[in-house]
């Protein structure tokens, strides 16, 4: 197939191909991507859309997420530009609601929180109220199968799919307001994955549950381990948020 | 084993590949979003929600692959979902023209330059299926059985489609350059 042969096409194409970048107008909006990517992940908002979100809590058929943050920011459009979170209610809804609307380009797998259903028993009401503790962790089993080292390509979908489905529980419980559910989601996630591709993200969220449950010592210890653990995080920002004493859910709790 | 905090401390470090991928590639992405006609204004929402479905499947990814096919699929995907909620909602009715985004939030990735204006306006008149074609095509240099490929779609449809595209483009590069020889 000849290429297209109008020497102003080819102009005009060479402009956008070669077009140079702003780097400083990159980074600055990479900047305000992160911040928003780790908050949306671990189910808070950003204060451009928190009041919107939190006019419509349940509503998963609202408008998708970016137009939603693209009619919120209209109207701050002098808001702060440094990322400030606050507490979402929908974020829950919200990621799902992206997940569904566009899987990736080349592989569907099913909604996780259904393939989790399968094989999670219920959470008894008595773990809601466990925090996660060196005693507790002796006394699990940890499943050898789920290490890294043995994770296999066969092994690794159904994995991800059950720790994805956990953290999804965690998350809602949170945006439910019920941060004990969402702890004893996470207690699971940690039992059962303890060294799992979603560790990380495992350990920001127990960072914002123990805040929501009033446990703020419990979280600035699961702060600094997890600083440590992940010192080059995308969750890094939120987690310090989280644990900052300005914060929306550490003030709640104070 | 148990930290002192109660936490699992292990051996094993965090996989930092989202992190690198997001770092990255982030300004190729966003270059990307531009060439598919997402606004300066609206760059920052649809880089993060395309950024979040490649957080949530950067698991399906085969990294014997170059990533930027893969990550041009996110793009285009969301891109195009994204205009077709905003028409939805009527919101293209205030979207700025190019260059003109005033907001203190949307930077302007590209430098600005009148060609650069043109290409995009020459863009525009490519419907969105059209446009991803050929912004993955002749942008960023794809074969087509690799757009085909990356965008889900039949090679013969990948073809056709950048036929159209190319013929759109190179009546609308003519209009706005002020060469078009009416017929």
């Amino acid at each position: 197939m000849s290429k297209s042969d109008s020497l102003d096409s080819r102009a005009l194409l060479s402009a956008l191909r070669d077009a140079p970048i702003d780097e400083a107008a990159v980074l600055q909006l990479r900047g305000r991507v992160h911040a928003r990517l780790s908050a949306s992940i671990l189910g808070l908002t950003s204060a451009h859309a928190s009041g919107l979100r939190q006019a419509q809590p349940t509503s998963a058929s609202s408008s998708p997420s970016g137009l939603a943050r693209a009619s919120a920011n209209k109207s701050l459009i002098a808001a702060t530009i440094a990322p400030v979170f606050a507490l979402g209610v929908a974020t829950g809804v919200f990621i799902d609601h992206l997940q569904q609307r566009s899987a990736g380009p080349r592989v569907l797998h099913a909604p996780a929180a259904t393939a989790i259903s399968a094989v999670t028993p219920p959470i008894p009401p008595e773990a809601a109220e466990k925090v996660l503790t060196p005693d507790a962790l002796q006394a699990l089993p940890l499943e050898s199968s789920n290490r890294h080292a043995d994770r296999g390509p066969v092994d690794s979908g159904w994995t991800l799919r059950a720790e994805r489905g956990l953290l999804d529980e965690a998350r809602k419980a949170l945006a439910r307001g019920e941060p004990g559910e969402s702890l004893a989601a996470i207690d699971q996630h940690a039992r059962r994955f303890p060294h799992g591709i979603l560790a990380e993200e495992r350990e920001a969220l127990a960072v914002r549950t123990l805040v929501a449950l009033g446990n703020t010592d419990a979280a600035r210890a699961r702060a600094e381990s997890f600083h440590q653990r992940f010192p080059n995080s995308l969750f890094t920002p939120a987690v310090e948020t989280a644990i900052t004493p300005t914060s929306n859910e550490y003030d709640r709790r104070r | 084993m148990p930290s002192p905090h109660g936490l699992i401390v292990d051996a094993i470090p965090s996989s930092p590949e989202f992190r690198e991928v997001f770092e990255q590639e982030f300004a190729y992405v966003a270059r990307a979003l531009r060439s598919l006609g997402v606004r300066n204004h609206e760059l920052e929402d649809v880089a993060h929600d395309v950024f979040l479905h490649v957080y949530r499947h950067l698991h399906e990814f085969d990294p014997t692959r170059p990533i930027r096919p893969w990550l041009l699929g996110f793009a285009v995907r969301i891109a195009r979902d994204f205009r077709a909620l905003a028409r939805h909602h009527r919101e293209v009715a205030t979207v700025p023209q190019e260059f003109g985004d005033s907001s203190p939030l949307a930077e302007q990735i590209l430098i600005k330059s009148q060609c650069l204006e043109l290409a995009l306006r020459a863009l525009d008149a490519l419907d969105p299926d059209e446009r991803a074609v050929f912004v993955a095509h002749e942008l960023e240099e794809l074969p087509a059985p690799e757009v085909a490929k990356a965008l889900a779609i039949p090679l013969n449809t990948a073809y056709s489609r950048l036929r159209r595209a190319r013929s759109k483009f190179d009546a609308a590069a003519r209009r706005l350059t002020g060469q078009e020889h009416r017929r």
